[in-house]
């Protein structure tokens, strides 16, 4: 009898865990049949009630340069998007929009490998507007990405020429090298110079200028001769001390440089030691604008003496920018860097589309992109896309370094359009 | 002529400067130490700081004792927390370097950290920039008008490498240092605490590293890349010396700073290569030297030209001693 | 939120193609001993050779004359991408061929001068190639010069749906990354593995035994620059793009962490030292969706988690994550620890049978007739 009690109770057991897991799963497939519409009702109702009395909030990828090659204006731009980003949010308040928009800043590295695993990553946490990579390999390098996965990218500051490619994903908000090599080749010629030598990056951006500036330059009847140097240095001794004895050789009237602002700081403060380069004059393009290195006495002085101008993308006269200026000098004690306009209006844009869209789809943000570019006036001016989702209207301005009221500043001195040069006194 | 030949000096002395550290440790520790760019970055940045930061002009000798100090603590702490535990472990010299690989992260972007920090405290760009030091610009010297920081870093390179030759040959220290490097067991027989010895070595290499990155600012602007932006070519300075010699380092380092300075320009003057292949040019001088010189010793081995001759001479007095 | 599906999508074929290239940087230096720094020339040269064959033959082929790197060059090759399957898959299986056979070409051209300067020196010397390399590629104007190349045709580009298409790049890359471990788990298992392992443990003493060591060495340098070219290959088409900037030593550097990290001298520590490397990439990530405004940037404390964990996992694992294993010979299979194991599997299987048996005899009340018995179950 007491053999037997044991392996009765272990049957029990195992008898009434299998009927109860039968009962379960009868009974529940009974109820949710029974509650299943009902339950659904509720919680539609419960998310439209939702909907009109919540703040929806969306997230936006924003990848900069933080560490790497392009990292000191990288860290700059880091402050451009949060004061765009708080503006923006403002914006919506002052409208009553229930939206609030965040950003979610990734560093890349400056590379192309991390720059798409940070879309990916994006893609992951369903963002369909990303703010980004700066430079224009890595753009290529989400290219294809993004365009199979519909995500909307807005570029602040890659102005290769190859990638103005219609009907993708990508939009830029600067317009391309070849309309600055336009103005800046009128601007050369505007100063009664014939000859030069364009001292310019072996990457993309400096070989498309190069490559449009002569096109340019040899149309209005100069002559120029390309010299590039290798970016990865980050010391130009030697190659400037060659762009000095070049120019005694070619006996060039100018030196045009195309540079970003790290290399182009160091290539002057080089040259100024060179009296033979002192002598000649000096142009540059936007990249080195707004680079604090220019303001320091040495390097200034050697400005005045060259009579350095410079082209930027910027519609002068402009209040906003005035605006956004003084008020991002107020948040960091410098001026606002390269392209910080551009990447002002970069993020407006994106968010504004969203808006427009209603939804937050790519392909519905793409198109309602198009529409809100077309009446929006920003910080870097009007801010229509052209067939190739690049700046349509960009006009540039000439820049110099002067000194005004005791200290050195960047001065506008004048503007382009509509092919003139236009020099104030 | 003269500007290259100037440019040829000063990057002789940064190179130097930042080689011969690199050789001294490998050859003690047996470390390829990947960490050593950050070393450089720091010293650069730490005279830069101190100016910013009290707002003054800093003069060069507390810039120097300043890179120093920091550039040997830093290393000191990376034998101690991360090389010497790895090293009583028998480590291998991959796992080591690896190891050092990953430290290099970890300085680098902490010390990105801190810069970034430092900017929005201070209000002023501190990525890119450089020291404010106490020095004229020119110095007049037999009637010519010498820029003021060439004279500093040509002195100051002198007198680091004679300081570490003494120290080198001269000290009780020194020649502990030197011992370890050649036979760590016999060394360590004779009563020389290995752990001690090492920790000094990376003392001194962290600290004169540190002072190459100082004399990079006196010539370029330094931002947190620029250790990791020259550290290739100060491999290469290194490998030429055979990551063994430190009188050959030194001799590498000329040979880097001359292609990268005369050769070019030569080439470029006559032969119209492009400006860009400046780093082209120094790895390839780099090839050219240790296959025309192959440096011998330092883990490496000997070349197989070599190896075989060597091997088929000891077949040779074997089969004699035998017949 | 988080799509599971996707997100592989998203990370294997990044994951496929890191985990050949480590896969080849451990045949060198787990197994064979030769630090090489300049993996990332062979990967830069498949690339590009890939992207350059792709793109011509396109252009060819529909009479296009435009320069390779133009934008209606471009905007050509976005046209006609999807238009012939058969030609989007010849071109595909030629590229990989083509870069497996350059990027192999130039490996065992390299180990030429670099086997003659000793083995410390080795890594230093194909570094330097690797940089030359890269300098060289900017200014080689069929390739694009600094432009590189946009518009490589994906294989699949002819199926309209873009999971789809993504969806069979990832099993392609897989399937290769399979081959490649599969052809590389035989290797190294082989005698020539052996000898590679006598190679990297002394270098003289197995010349001494008459291995012609330079000429395995270049063999060796052929086969896994090879492989390192199709994964470079593979880069280029899950792209679509190809430039000079992409292939800095920073990549050869991560592929070196990776394969130290999972272990080696052995495949599979470096499949997992790829999967760990890549998977840290993207949890890290949540940081900075975590801790959005803080006042230190959360993507240092990314960077700086990476580096310390490279230092932490080698203070604990020397070695690796996964540690050498004796290589597989026959003998190994019944006197060495694989027979070993095996013996304790099959012993603890038949252990787990036999108490399994004595509960059921017991339960149904029957004798088991053998061993002792299970308490309770004796009769009085």
């Amino acid at each position: 009898m007491s053999a037997q009690m044991p392996r009765l109770l272990a049957f029990l057991v195992i008898g009434l865990v299998i009927g109860a897991g039968v009962a379960y799963a009868y009974t529940s497939s009974v109820m949710s049949t029974t509650y299943a519409d009902l339950n659904t009702k509720i919680s539609q109702l419960q998310s439209q009630i939702n909907k009109l009395n919540q703040t929806v909030e969306y997230s936006i990828g924003v990848t900069l340069p933080l560490t790497g090659a392009l990292t000191d204006v990288g860290v700059q731009w880091r402050t451009v998007v949060e004061m765009a980003f708080e503006d923006l949010n403002k914006e919506m308040q002052k409208y009553r929009m229930r939206v609030k928009f965040t950003p979610i800043i990734q560093d890349d590295k400056t590379t192309d490998t991390q720059a798409l695993a940070n879309v990916q990553t994006f893609h992951q946490a369903g963002i369909k507007v990303i703010i980004g990579p700066a430079a224009s390999f890595q753009v290529k390098a989400i290219k294809s990405y993004v365009d199979d996965n519909k995500i909307v990218v807005l570029s602040p500051s890659s102005t290769a020429p190859t990638l103005a490619i219609p009907d993708d994903y990508i939009y830029r908000t600067v317009g391309s090298d070849a309309g600055q090599a336009k103005a800046l080749a009128a601007l050369v010629k505007s100063q009664g110079i014939n000859k030069v030598i364009v001292f310019h990056r072996d990457d993309e951006y400096g070989v498309a200028f190069e490559d449009f500036f002569e096109r340019e330059f040899s149309a209005l009847g100069g002559a120029s001769i390309g010299m590039k140097y290798d970016v990865t240095r980050e010391d130009f001794a030697s190659e400037v001390a060659q762009l000095s004895a070049r120019a005694r050789q070619e006996d060039v009237e100018g030196i045009v440089i195309i540079t970003f602002d790290t290399d182009g700081v160091n290539i002057l403060s080089h040259a100024r030691k060179d009296s033979y380069l002192a002598s000649l004059k000096w142009f540059s393009s936007e990249g080195i604008h707004g680079a604090m290195g220019l303001l320091g006495e040495d390097i200034a002085t050697f400005i005045q003496k060259t009579n350095l101008l410079g082209t930027r993308p910027l519609f002068r006269e402009n209040p906003l920018l005035h605006a956004f200026a003084s008020q991002y000098k107020d948040k960091t004690g410098i001026d606002p860097p390269v392209f910080s306009a551009n990447l002002y209006d970069a993020v407006m844009l994106a968010g504004w589309a969203v808006v427009r869209a209603g939804v937050y789809d790519g392909e519905a943000i793409r198109s309602a992109l198009d529409e809100v570019a077309k009446n929006y006036y920003g910080v870097s001016g009007l801010t229509m896309f052209d067939e190739n989702g690049d700046k349509l209207f960009q006009d540039y301005s000439v820049w110099t370094v002067k000194l005004v009221s005791g200290e050195y500043r960047y001065v506008d001195v004048g503007s382009y359009s509509g092919g003139v040069i236009t020099l104030e006194e | 002529m003269t500007t290259e030949l100037i440019n040829t000096v000063w990057y002789a002395c940064i190179y130097g400067l930042m080689a011969v550290p690199l050789t001294l440790s490998y050859r003690t520790s047996k470390v390829l130490n990947f960490a050593h760019g950050v070393y450089v970055t720091i010293g650069a940045y730490i005279p830069v700081l101190i100016a910013k930061g009290f707002g003054i002009k800093i003069s060069p000798i507390l810039a120097v004792s300043a890179s120093f100090a920091t550039g040997a603590i830093i290393a000191m702490a990376s034998h101690t927390f991360v090389f010497s535990p790895l090293i009583k472990k028998k480590s291998t010299p991959v796992t080591l370097m690896i190891a050092s690989m990953g430290l290099w992260i970890f300085i680098k972007y902490a010390f990105y950290a801190v810069l970034g920090t430092l900017q929005k405290a201070w209000m002023t760009p501190i990525f890119y920039t450089s020291p404010n030091l106490e020095i004229p610009r020119l110095i007049s010297f037999m009637g010519m008008d010498i820029d003021a920081k060439l004279i500093l870093i040509i002195s100051l390179t002198a007198a680091t490498f004679s300081l570490l030759a003494f120290f080198l040959t001269k000290t009780k220290v020194g020649m502990a240092i030197r011992a370890i490097a050649d036979n760590p067991e016999l060394a360590q027989i004779t009563g020389i605490s290995r752990d001690k010895t090492l920790l000094v070595t990376w003392a001194i290499s962290g600290g004169v590293a540190a002072i190459g990155g100082f004399a990079w600012s006196l010539f370029a602007y330094v931002s947190p890349e620029t250790g990791d932006n020259v550290i290739l070519q100060v491999f290469a300075c290194s490998v030429i010396g055979g990551l063994i010699s430190l009188p050959i380092t030194f001799v590498g380092s000329v040979i880097i700073s001359s292609t990268e300075n005369l050769l070019i320009v030569f080439l470029n003057r006559y032969l119209g290569v492009e400006l860009s292949f400046r780093p082209f040019l120094s790895f390839f001088v780099l090839l050219l030297t240790i296959l025309i010189r192959p440096p011998a010793g330092a883990g490496g081995g000997l070349p197989y030209r070599y190896r075989l001759r060597s091997i088929f001479r000891v077949f040779q007095r074997e089969v004699k001693k035998n017949v | 939120m988080f799509d599971i599906l996707s997100f592989l999508i998203s990370w294997l074929p990044l994951f496929g193609i890191y985990a050949i290239l480590s896969l080849c940087l451990n045949m060198e230096v787990g197994y064979a001993g030769m630090a090489n720094f300049g993996l990332v020339a062979f990967y830069g040269i498949g690339a590009f050779v890939a992207g350059y064959t792709s793109i011509t033959i396109f252009l060819t082929i529909y009479g296009y004359n435009y320069p390779i790197y133009s934008p209606e060059a471009i905007i050509a090759m976005g046209r006609v991408a999807g238009k012939t399957p058969w030609l989007n898959i010849s071109v595909f299986i030629l590229s990989l061929i083509l870069a497996f056979l350059i990027a192999g070409l130039a490996g065992y051209l390299v180990s030429y001068p670099t086997l003659r300067v000793g083995p410390a020196f080795l890594g230093i010397t194909i570094l330097s190639f690797g940089e030359m390399l890269r300098v060289f590629m900017k200014h080689f104007a069929p390739t694009g010069g600094a432009y590189g190349m946009l518009g490589i045709p994906h294989p699949f580009a002819w199926i309209p749906d873009s999971a789809i298409k993504n969806t069979s790049f990832l099993i392609l890359t897989l399937a290769i990354l399979i081959g490649v471990l599969i052809y590389f788990e035989l290797l190294a298992n082989s005698p020539y593995g052996r000898v590679l392992k006598s190679i990297r443990e002394d270098e003289t003493a197995s010349l001494c035994i008459g291995k012609p060591v330079p000429q395995i060495k270049a063999r060796l340098l052929f086969v896994a620059s090879g492989i390192s070219g199709v994964a470079g290959a593979l880069y280029a088409f899950y792209l679509g793009a190809v430039t000079p900037d992409m292939f800095i030593t920073a990549v050869t550097f991560e592929v070196w962490s990776m394969v130290i990290l999972g272990g080696r001298g052995n495949n599979f520590g470096a499949l997992l030292g790829a999967s760990v490397f890549s998977l840290l990439n993207r949890v890290t990530s949540i940081l900075n969706f975590l801790f959005s405004d803080l006042p230190i940037d959360p993507n240092y404390f990314r960077w700086m988690i990476t580096g310390a964990l490279i230092v932490i996992i080698l203070m604990y694992k020397p070695k690796g994550i996964i540690a050498e294993k004796p290589i597989k010979t026959e003998a190994w299979k019944i006197f060495g620890a694989y027979g070993e194991t095996r013996r304790k599997l099959i012993a603890a299987i038949l252990r787990i049978i036999n108490y399994l048996k004595r509960a059921i005899y017991w339960l149904i009340g029957r004798e088991t007739g053998y061993g002792p018995d299970i308490k309770g179950s004796k009769r009085e």
